[in-house]
Formats: structure tokens, C-alpha cells, sequence
């Protein structure tokens, strides 16, 4: 009886059997913890001692070393107090105390660890950035994932290592330019969601991509569920590098004045701070940069 | 492994047949249909019941199925197959012409309404808008997944009672997985009702060669899908998309490249839909002959997405008159055709003048046979090759003013690039070789390979099955994309 009853299906026996192979297969696959995968290359790990390095009110613009009590090791401190041109600038003294930048000199503000994640919009931006937030005495940290978009970040577990590397205290996010041309851009506002909810609790201002051409929605769609958090870029007239897509040096230089002024008038916590740049310009390298995600 | 989400529809996840969950799903599935009572060949009551069982479970399975991947649009399916059955009985059994014509016009206008509601709503709203230059509203609609090609089938189903040429369905059952059947739901192969319905009337399951022979066909079409296309459509978003970052060379490339990644996608999808099918033990029709290996046009729209390509000869090139009212009368209904057939790709204005451009094309291919028949066969493939190519870049295109740009930059290319390109995208370079490579291998080679197939052992289709499962889990760590042919 039960071997009629086999020999009958055994065709289909032998299917399934293939297919519960499959099935065991793929789940030992996904059980595997999932190592961070990091491709191309990488620059040098920045000293990150400096980086958690308590900023005290007020003393954040000192340009004596700062303490190095944090939880990142010997090693690395003793590499850190090697390096010179620490994240906390010295310009800041100069920029808070200059008569007629927007900050106050008597109110100092609450240290921050800035993180810039996002594409290669950073790379215009940077700079500046870093310009207003060292004269602040704010800590900042630019993370470069090139080519990378919202299904990027809003899948897989890269932004929650980011954060958990960098431990930032405020997060600013500048992607959208490569998925301009989206059309599924209801399913992009849930990488969107996705991104939002490992952000978590922390304040989070985000910087539209400087549209080169008209999007299908993109745009609309960032403003819809960031709110005000949500600087919008695509109004702006840039003057654009050679390939026409990345603004010139000058013109990221001025977009990153709009941010700062949007900045500055934020209604909420997110809202910052932020001194007048001053003192000789400094090169800003981004902490890490990771190569196009493969698609 | 399995939660209860898994059995709930996701917008944003549709049930492709590339992911872990339809391996899961259809594993649940098979389990069930082993438990199904399979009839003996002694009794001619209990096989015809055994049959029924068995059809009612694959169509309960592919309307679950439907809804895992499109919602409640299956109301609208279900809907669909009730009118399209009592219809085409009241035009088979009536007497009355003009019954029976109105039993098709109602038909008709109901399919091919919802269709164009679906699709094309808010492109000919657009249109409309813009010749006259209103603003107009647009509406808020979710294309229903495979609504294009279940919508042709039944088209087909209906106008061959109509003609006479075939006996409706005997049983409603019959005629809901006829429009149903889970493999070729979503998108193709489009199937005419006489060569699914005659393999329902005794539905047996698969035998041994069967299973073997669908095992290699859905790895051979994962493999397709996963390895190649998957890849290199990362490369053609950027060409099409962000082409003004490239250089021209690249660009070219780019074409090439999106040459082979919309055959690799969509044969690759086709041989799953026939090898998912021929597990089950049915058989669906080729979809693919080697396109691209065709010496006239003609020749490709034969070998090329044939299901399609003959259902508009049917049901839309010949009632148009075809070629029996002269040649002038026959390039209209080619173009006009053409025309068509590019406009069900997608509501958008590249796609009709791909259409346009394929209809003049074929046109040219009927006028200047002849001239054509005397050049050397490889100079005919190498012209059809790239007339085809070119016509992809319309068909890829994301708009009109893309498209110029992108061969503005095409133009642009310098043969002093080329050593740069080839050591910056040398894996593009390799994977499109290796593509063109396995596109033009000869024919007789796959045979070979897939007659081997199928004499091997179980356990070696499985061993088999979890090195390409191992490579594809390792090549594609982001999520499946979605067939190119899945949003039509």
C-alpha cells in the first residue's frame, strides 16, 4: 500500500526532496551572521579618539589636546595623540568670539558629533561644512558611499553599523541624486521609513539632491516624509562640473550657506548653532568611502 | 523560516519566482499535491476525479499566488474569468449572429477596457492634456500584476469561439486556470486556450523526464535572470540613466549590453515559467528560438517573444486584412500592428515609436526581400542584429530627450578610450563577450546540454540546484530585481 502509494508519486517525491535541499540550503545561508561587507577601498580610520573625545562647553574651541577618556582602546589613543589637526578646530575660538556671526558668543552650544552620510553630493558640500561646524566646535565625520541610493541605505545593515561606529549625536543625510529618475518612488519612501527608523531617535535633517533635470516625484516624495526635516535642493541654480551633474567647488561651497542658514532657523532640536567660518581653510576627508553598491 | 507573512500580500514584494519565498511556497505547494489522491488507472471515476482534485488545487494555489503578488486585484481576475466563460458559452451555443456579436463586443470591451483603464488611463489623459494644453488630474492607479498578458488570453479564448475554431471550456474550473495557471500568470508565456485546456482533461502529474527536464529549465533561466541580466542591469541603469557621467565608449558598451540583459531577462523568466510548468507536468509554449541569430526582421519577430508575436499576427494583424488586399493595404497593417504592440510594452511615447520604428522596419524587410536575399547571410544577421540593437535604446530609453542625449554621447566616442573603458568596466566587458558569446554557441550545444540534463541522477540535479543557489545567494546580495517585463 504505502510503497504503491510512493511509487506513484515518486517523480514529485523526488522534486520535493530536491527542493527541501534548497530550502535548508538558503536558510543555512541566512543563518550565517552576515559579515560587514566593505568593498572597495577604504581610507584610513580616522583617529576616532578625537572624535569621542567629551567636548566640554565651551572649552571645545581650545586647541590644547583634548582628554582622551573613551572606550576605543590604547592603541588607538596613543595613535590619536600623534596625529595632528584634531576634528576640534582652532578657528572655533575665533569664529565664536567674531563680532557679527549669527552665534552668540556667551551661549555656547551643546557639543555634537555631526555625521554627513549619504552619495557623492558630499563631496561639494563637505568642505564648507566642515568649515562651519569646526568654527562652532562641533565634531564632524563625512561618510561617502559613492553611487549609493535610499535602497541602499534603507536595506541591509550598513547604516546601522555606520551609527554604530560613529555614534553621532545629529545626522545629516544627502542622497536622492541617483535616483532622480525613479519611478517607483512610493517604494523608495519606504527605504525612506526603513532608514528613518534606524535612525531612530536621533535628530536628523536631510539634503535633497541638487537635481540636475526634472524627477519623477523623488523630490516630492523626501518632503512628504521628512516634513521640514527636509532641506529641498532642487530649486537651486548650481554651476556644475564638467561632467554636469556635481557642483563646482564654489557653488557646494554656496549650497552648503542655504543649508546653514536653514539650519540655524530650524524650529527644533535639530536646529544648529553655527558660527561663521573663519581662519585658513582646511582640507576635510571623508572618514570612510565606500565604492558603488553592486546592482 | 516560514512566518505568516509570508502568506500576505506586499506591494513591495512581489512573488518572484527568484525568491526564497516562492521556493517555500511551492514546496508547501508540491507537499499538498503529493497528498492529493492521484486515481488508479483501473477506474475511469476515480482518475476523473482524481483530475478535478487536482486542477482545483493548482487553482486555488495560483489565485493565492495572484493575490501574494497583486492584492485583491484577484476579485478582478475571478471577475473576469466569470464573464469570459458565460460569454463565450452564449456565443458557442447561441443561434443568433448577432447574439453571438454582441457576446464578443461585450467581451472585448470589457477586457480590453479594463486594460486600457489600467494602463493607459492616465497616458491618454496626459496626451489629450497636452494637445490641448490643459492640466490634467492624475489618477491614482495600481497597474494590476500580468493584467497585459491574462487579458490577451483571454482575448484569444474568446474570438477562437467566436470563430468557431474551438469549444468553450467545459467547466468553469477548466477556464479560471486557463487564465490562472501561476507559471505564465505574471508575465507570459501567453498560452492559447486549446493547448492548456486539452492538457486538463487528464491531469496526471509528472513523470521522471519531466521533472528532470524542469529542474534544468528553471536553473537555466535562474542562472540567466540572476547571473547575467541582474548584473549587467546595473550597468545599463547608469548608461541610460546617468549617461552624461560616461564617456561614449562606455556608452556603446552600454547598448551591447542592454541587448543581452533584455533577452537574458526575459527568456530567463520564460524558461522558469516552462520549467515551473513542466514540473507540474504540463507543457507551455517556447516563448524564444534564438532571436538574435535571425537574417531579417521578419525572421526575429518570429523567434522573438513569440507567444506574443503571433497573438498580434491573430488577433490583430490578420483581422486588419493582413496582406490579402495588396501591399500597400499590408504595410498599413503592419505598421498599425507594430504600433500597437509597442504601445502594450507601456503607456509611453517611446514605446509607440519603437513600435513605429520596428513597423517601418518590417515594412522595408517585406518591400526589399529580394535585394536582401542576395547579400551574404552573415552581412543580413549582422544588419538585423543592429537594427534590433538600435531599437532597444528607444525601447530603454526613460524618455524622448533621454533618448537623443544618449546617442548625442554615443556619438561622442573616441577609439582612444577604448584601453581606459576596457580596464575601468572590465567585468561589464567580460560578462557582455561572454553574453554574445553564449547567444550565438551553437544551437546543437545547448541541446546537448540539456538532453545530459536530463539523464542525470536526482541527487545530481540537487547538488546542482545548491551550487547555482550558493552562487546566485553570493552574487546577488541585494534584493531580486523585478522581471523587465513584469511592469507591462
Amino acid at each position: 500500500m504505502v510503497i504503491a502509494w510512493i511509487r506513484s508519486r515518486r517523480p514529485l517525491l523526488e522534486l520535493l526532496s530536491v527542493l527541501l535541499t534548497l530550502l535548508v540550503w538558503s536558510g543555512l545561508h541566512a543563518a550565517r551572521a552576515e559579515p560587514l561587507a566593505i568593498a572597495g577601498h577604504e581610507l584610513k580610520q580616522p583617529d576616532l579618539s578625537e572624535w569621542f573625545a567629551p567636548a566640554r562647553p565651551g572649552a571645545a574651541a581650545a586647541d590644547t589636546a583634548p582628554e582622551r577618556s573613551h572606550p576605543l582602546g590604547s592603541t588607538q589613543q596613543a595613535f590619536g595623540a600623534a596625529l595632528p589637526g584634531p576634528l576640534l578646530a582652532g578657528g572655533a575660538a575665533r569664529g565664536l568670539a567674531e563680532p557679527g556671526s549669527s552665534a552668540s558668543p556667551r551661549t555656547a552650544p551643546a557639543p555634537q558629533r555631526i555625521l554627513m552620510l549619504g552619495d557623492s553630493m558630499i563631496e561639494p558640500l563637505q568642505q564648507r561644512a566642515a568649515a562651519y561646524f569646526r568654527a562652532t566646535g562641533y565634531k564632524f565625520i563625512s561618510v561617502i558611499w559613492y553611487g549609493s541610493r535610499t535602497l541602499d541605505w534603507g536595506k541591509g545593515s550598513r547604516l546601522a553599523q555606520t551609527l554604530q561606529t560613529y555614534a553621532p549625536t545629529y545626522v545629516v543625510v544627502v542622497l536622492g541624486s541617483n535616483e532622480l529618475m525613479a519611478r517607483d518612488v512610493e517604494q523608495r519612501a519606504l527605504h525612506v521609513q526603513s532608514m528613518l527608523q534606524t535612525l531612530g531617535k536621533l535628530p536628523v535633517v536631510w539634503v535633497g539632491p541638487p537635481s540636475w533635470r526634472e524627477d519623477r516625484g523623488l523630490n516630492a516624495m523626501l518632503a512628504r516624509e521628512l516634513g521640514d526635516h527636509f532641506f529641498r535642493s532642487d530649486g537651486l541654480e548650481f554651476q556644475r562640473k564638467s561632467d554636469g551633474i556635481h557642483p563646482t567647488d564654489a557653488s557646494g561651497a554656496w549650497w552648503m550657506d542655504r543649508v546653514a542658514e536653514w539650519l540655524r532657523s530650524r524650529p527644533d532640536q535639530t536646529q544648529l548653532v553655527l558660527a561663521a567660518p573663519t581662519g585658513p581653510p582646511r582640507h576635510h576627508a571623508p572618514a570612510r568611502v565606500w565604492a558603488p553598491p553592486s546592482r | 523560516m516560514l512566518k505568516l507573512d509570508a502568506f500576505i500580500y506586499d506591494a513591495h514584494r512581489p512573488l518572484l519566482f527568484t525568491s526564497g519565498t516562492f521556493l517555500a511556497l511551492f514546496a508547501l505547494f508540491l507537499a499538498g499535491f503529493i497528498a492529493l489522491p492521484f486515481g488508479s488507472a483501473r477506474s475511469v471515476a476515480s482518475d476523473r476525479r482524481a483530475t478535478l482534485v487536482k486542477i482545483a488545487y493548482l487553482y486555488a494555489f495560483s489565485l493565492f499566488f495572484y493575490y501574494k503578488s497583486s492584492g485583491w486585484f484577484v476579485g478582478l481576475l475571478v471577475l473576469m474569468t466569470l464573464a469570459d466563460f458565460y460569454l463565450a458559452r452564449l456565443i458557442a451555443h447561441s443561434q443568433k449572429l448577432w447574439l453571438r456579436r454582441v457576446g464578443l463586443c461585450a467581451s472585448l470591451a470589457t477586457s480590453l477596457g479594463l486594460l486600457a483603464y489600467f494602463k493607459y488611463a492616465n497616458f491618454f489623459s496626459d496626451s489629450v492634456g497636452d494637445l490641448f494644453g490643459l492640466r490634467s488630474e492624475h489618477f491614482d492607479i495600481v497597474l494590476p500584476v500580468g493584467i497585459s498578458f491574462y487579458t490577451f488570453q483571454s482575448v484569444s479564448y474568446l474570438v477562437d469561439v467566436y470563430r468557431g475554431r474551438l469549444a468553450p471550456a467545459n467547466s468553469l474550473l477548466h477556464y479560471g486556470l486557463y487564465l490562472a495557471f501561476f507559471p505564465q500568470l505574471i508575465a507570459g508565456p501567453i498560452v492559447r486556450a486549446d493547448a492548456l485546456l486539452s492538457q486538463l482533461e487528464q491531469v496526471r502529474g509528472p513523470n521522471s523526464l519531466d521533472v528532470r527536464a524542469g529542474l534544468y529549465r528553471v536553473a537555466l533561466g535562474l542562472a540567466k535572470k540572476c547571473l547575467i541580466a541582474d548584473y549587467l542591469a546595473g550597468y545599463c541603469d547608469t548608461v541610460f540613466v546617468d549617461y552624461r557621467a560616461l564617456t561614449g565608449t562606455e556608452v556603446v558598451l552600454g547598448f551591447y549590453a542592454y541587448g543581452l540583459q533584455i533577452y537574458f531577462d526575459f527568456s530567463g523568466y520564460s524558461d522558469m515559467a516552462i520549467g515551473l510548468a513542466r514540473l507540474l507536468g504540463f507543457s507551455l509554449p517556447e516563448n524564444f528560438a534564438a532571436p538574435y541569430s535571425a537574417r531579417s526582421l521578419s525572421e526575429f519577430w518570429q523567434r522573438w517573444h513569440i507567444t506574443l508575436s503571433t497573438w498580434l499576427r491573430d488577433y490583430l494583424y490578420v483581422p486588419l486584412g493582413g496582406n490579402r488586399h495588396g501591399p500597400r493595404r499590408r504595410d498599413a497593417n503592419l505598421v498599425i500592428t507594430m504600433l500597437l504592440g509597442g504601445l502594450w510594452h507601456g503607456a509611453a511615447w517611446h514605446f509607440v515609436l519603437w513600435g513605429l520604428f520596428h513597423g517601418v522596419g518590417l515594412v522595408i524587410d517585406k518591400r526589399w526581400c529580394g535585394l536582401e536575399l542576395s547579400s551574404p547571410s552573415w552581412l543580413r544577421r549582422f544588419a538585423t542584429l543592429h537594427f534590433v540593437l538600435f531599437g532597444w535604446i528607444l525601447f530603454r530609453a526613460p524618455s524622448l530627450e533621454d533618448f537623443r542625449n544618449v546617442l548625442a554621447r554615443a556619438w561622442e566616442l573616441r577609439v582612444t578610450e577604448l584601453f581606459v573603458v576596457l580596464g575601468a568596466r572590465s567585468d561589464v566587458v567580460a560578462l557582455t563577450l561572454m553574453g554574445w558569446a553564449l547567444v550565438f554557441s551553437p544551437a546543437a550545444l545547448a541541446k546537448y546540454a540539456g538532453e545530459r540534463a536530463r539523464r542525470l541522477p536526482v541527487w545530481a540535479h540537487a547538488l546542482g540546484a545548491v551550487i547555482l543557489t550558493q552562487l546566485l545567494l553570493e552574487v546577488s546580495d541585494a534584493a531580486p530585481t523585478p522581471f523587465i517585463y513584469f511592469q507591462f
